[in-house]
């Protein structure tokens, strides 16, 4: 019997979660073509002790990594309707642990998609960056995705259905945009501000100063946006689970 | 000594309440191991409201529910109980056969059970397809699968031929008999009097969130089982004077000239009714069980109880 995370269902969201990754633009598809197509229009220029095509299989990571996240994470909303989670609950299977299982396939999932497109990166040959900014911009990108564990959980949580898809795949959007996480030419004192206070900044940031202080120098803000999202959202999608239970 | 049993369920003084409305106003509800109980009453009599209580899925507002003296929640644990909802409660994009896997993971019971429980419903044929693809007599028969995997004692079944063609209803309820004689208790939800009738022992009306009636299915029959008696007068006066003469037979209604009466002795009212009016046009029926349904469920709303 199991209240808590139980291997089988956790197993079963992984496949559904990768499998609706797969065939959704934004998790696989749109990081990989993304990569390809900046990778190769200013890719050879240096970038701290890497190329600009090493940062953006990075920061590519990252996106392909929250957004895969969220996909698990929206899955909630998309459930309760079909009274999945009312199914549920005639099982010993306890709510927080469904709510748990979705984070970790999200992960896993995310996991994944970062390892596909680092593939990806290895075949092509034309991202450059030491051994073990390989393996930290990994770790980073991916790990990243926690930021929209909470924050799609949240999300989730508070919308049904397709309107919580609706909510969230814009919000991760503008996100990428202001974190700079599409490395789109867009400076200016607005823009600085922004990336500061965004989620996805904090890890965009993170992940470019592991190219060197050429690069950029990353700071505690860096590290306390990254962080902080990750507890406020999963703070706030906590909050919202407990007052859907109080509701019974 | 033989040691008591407890009640499959037992609900004392059970009340519920969202907000400003009463769903459920205090019921009393005992069901014995092995029996078959149609919970009957039309939609929003409070049918639902109470079955989520058995099942721990909502709380009393006041009250206490127990499953064979345990805690709704307890029960639901240990695969005590089970339950068939009417509509949904299924992922479409995973296969019948995952689904009862998934559900003998969650209780531990391994997977031999689940396959064994697959073999038994007769998912088989059907067991590699999503669930998208199937037809809704075949998502009830998935969602059959699933209640048995953990063996439960109580199976819960809320409207459970919902949406399904007369062929598929009738198996259904053939697999579910065929659970009760294995001593499962069974206890379903329905607003279809004929269901109610057919596959149950006994049955409870529930109406305005109260127990209106409760008896076995013979029972229930006989306070339901009544004539009608149309007759047309000279005036509404008449009508109205018979209607009044008449009030202990049977309930009366009066419409312009044409009096109806809902009786049990419909000769003792025809032969008052030559007695004393000039009736004409005498005609008496059958009532049908959908008329007496109402005229209990009616009867209801106006305070009273009906007992057999």
């Amino acid at each position: 019997m199991s209240h808590g995370l139980n291997l089988a269902y956790t197993g079963l969201e992984v496949r559904r979660t990768l499998k609706k990754a797969v065939t959704l633009f934004f998790c696989f598809a749109m990081p990989i073509g993304f990569y390809l197509a900046f990778g190769a229009a200013f890719g050879d220029q240096p970038a701290g002790t890497g190329n600009v095509d090493a940062v953006i299989l990075a920061l590519m990571g990252l996106y392909g990594s929250c957004m895969t996240t969220t996909t698990a994470a929206i899955g909630v909303a998309m459930e309760r309707p079909l009274g999945w989670n009312r199914q549920l609950r005639l099982t010993p299977l306890r709510p927080w642990a469904y709510v748990a299982t979705k984070l970790v396939a999200g992960l896993v999932a995310a996991f994944c998609a970062v390892l596909v497109l680092y593939v990806v990166g290895v075949i092509r040959h034309a991202a450059e960056m030491p051994g073990a900014v390989w393996a930290l911009t990994f770790v980073l990108a991916w790990l990243g995705g926690l930021t929209f564990s909470g924050i799609g959980l949240f999300i989730a949580m508070l919308c049904r259905g397709d309107t919580a898809t609706a909510v969230a795949v814009p919000v991760l959007m503008i996100c990428a945009v202001l974190s700079g996480c599409f490395q789109l030419p867009l400076s200016g004192a607005f823009f600085d501000t922004a990336q500061r206070i965004v989620p996805m900044g904090g890890p965009v940031r993170l992940i470019m100063a592991r190219f060197g202080p050429d690069a950029l120098v990353a700071d505690g803000w860096d590290w306390a946006n990254t962080i902080g999202w990750i507890v406020l959202g999963l703070a706030a999608a906590i909050w919202a689970f407990a007052r859907d239970t109080q509701r019974q | 000594m033989a040691a008591v049993t407890p009640p499959a369920i037992q609900l004392e003084h059970v009340t519920k309440t969202f907000g400003s409305v009463h769903a459920v106003r205090g019921v009393d509800l005992t069901i014995n191991v092995g029996e078959v109980v149609a919970v009957l009453g039309p939609n929003g009599a409070g049918k639902t409201t109470t079955l989520d209580m058995v099942l721990g899925l909502s709380q009393p507002t006041a009250g206490t529910v127990t499953i064979a003296g345990a805690s709704p929640r307890a029960a639901v644990d240990a695969g005590h109980v089970a339950a068939i909802t009417q509509t949904g409660g299924l992922l479409n994009d995973i296969t019948a056969a995952d689904h009862v896997r998934l559900i003998a993971a969650l209780f531990g019971v391994g997977r031999a059970r689940a396959d064994a429980v697959i073999q038994v419903t007769g998912l088989g044929d059907f067991g590699k397809r999503r669930v998208q693809s199937l037809s809704g007599g075949e998502k009830q028969r998935v969602k059959f699968a699933m209640a048995l995997v953990s063996d439960p004692s109580l199976l819960i079944l809320d409207e459970p031929t919902t949406g399904m063609d007369v062929g598929a209803r009738r198996d259904f309820w053939r697999d579910i008999h065929a659970q009760a004689a294995e001593g499962r208790t069974v206890v379903f939800a329905t607003h279809y009097l004929e269901e109610a009738d057919e596959f149950a022992d006994r049955v409870v009306l529930i109406d305005h969130g109260q127990v209106i009636a409760d008896g076995t299915t013979a029972e229930i029959r006989s306070l339901v089982a009544g004539r009608v008696v149309t007759a047309d007068l000279d005036s509404a006066e008449a009508a109205q004077a018979a209607a009044t003469a008449l009030g202990a037979l049977g309930r009366a209604t009066v419409q312009g000239p044409q009096i109806s009466v809902q009786c049990r002795d419909s000769d003792a009212v025809v032969k008052q009714l030559f007695a004393t009016t000039a009736a004409h046009d005498v005609l008496v029926t059958a009532q049908g069980l959908e008329e007496a349904f109402l005229a209990l469920t009616g009867a209801a709303a106006d305070g009273s109880e009906v007992k057999p």
